[in-house]
């Protein structure tokens, strides 16, 4: 499961390619807040994923809570940002040993907020 | 866009990921439906709370690994809420030890960066997951795969089957969990 380099674990891996996120784009630090920021969902059961609505200066997205990967948005998303990004070229191992060279974009925006959560199936 | 995405009936344009979550408290409450997340450590109410240590997967990335016992043997388990099973494991230990318990046999494709192999799939029960502080003692239907590596992941449905609260604390790396009171 445990990868060398980059360090994907593996499922969440198959999801990264899933969402197609090949050239994926990382971005930083989560905007701080103050006291707890509480979200609600309606959704209670039969689902797989914790989906939170956000938004990016302007622009909306959906992203999945995933504690097993890197934050990383779409490439769709990524022609959306106006911030420089840095190019970023690393070696990763996967689980059957093969080596896979990966290219991150990197951003990094203090503006990220988040506004809705729900669960999706 | 994608097939994962088709599923879920919605666009999704990434993950909200491990370096960002790194940087705040999260507490999950399947009861009252709602995450919550914040800074100061002062504001986790873990009382009735079973707590675990954890350390990182790597210093690549620093998903949170816990350790555990399972019929008798040690397991490094990484949390990945983006794994949407319940809960798998790599151990050919463990697999002949559950032999009697296998339930289906198989293979399965998995895609990893780009990278299509397939991988011996096998679903077994285990009876209890012993975490030193306390014991899961549960029976859980697991995937597993013969390998030597003793490590494993629990995701999402994981929390959701069998606790009612989950709170990740970053700042002192533990991982508090309340059990489910109706399970």
């Amino acid at each position: 499961m445990v990868c060398a380099g980059i360090c994907f674990v593996a499922i969440s891996c198959t999801i990264t390619k899933a969402l197609k996120l090949q050239k994926t784009t990382q971005f930083g630090e989560v905007h701080p807040f103050s006291g707890k920021k509480t979200f609600y969902f309606n959704d209670a059961k039969n689902h797989k994923y914790i989906v939170l609505e956000g938004n990016l200066d302007t622009l909306s997205m959906n992203l999945i809570l995933d504690y097993g990967a890197p934050s990383l948005l779409s490439d769709q998303l990524k022609e959306a940002i106006p911030e420089p990004l840095n190019e970023l070229t690393t070696q990763g191992t996967l689980p059957n040993g093969e080596k896979k060279t990966l290219t991150l974009h990197h951003f990094v925006s203090n503006k990220f907020n988040l506004n809705d959560i729900r669960l999706m199936n | 866009m994608s097939d994962i995405i088709d599923a879920l009936g919605t666009k999704v344009d990434g993950l909200l990921g491990i370096n960002a979550l790194n940087t705040m408290i999260s507490e999950i409450n399947f009861n009252q439906q709602n995450i919550a997340f914040y800074t100061d450590t002062s504001l986790s109410k873990t009382e009735g709370f079973h707590k675990v240590p954890y350390t990182y997967q790597s210093k690549h990335q620093k998903t949170p690994v816990i350790l555990c016992t399972i019929n008798g043997i040690g397991f490094e388990l990484t949390l990945d809420t983006g794994y949407h099973g319940l809960l798998s494991l790599n151990s050919t230990e463990l697999y002949e030890k559950l032999d009697s318990s296998i339930v289906k046999k198989g293979t399965k494709e998995r895609i990893t960066a780009g990278a299509k192999f397939e991988i011996e799939e096998t679903k077994a029960t285990i009876k209890a997951i012993d975490f030193k502080h306390f014991t899961l003692d549960k029976n859980i239907t697991i995937d597993i795969a013969k390998s030597n590596n003793n490590d494993g992941v629990f995701g999402i449905e994981f929390l959701r089957e069998f606790f009612s609260e989950v709170i990740i604390d970053p700042f002192n790396k533990e991982i508090y969990f309340k059990l489910s009171q109706t399970k």
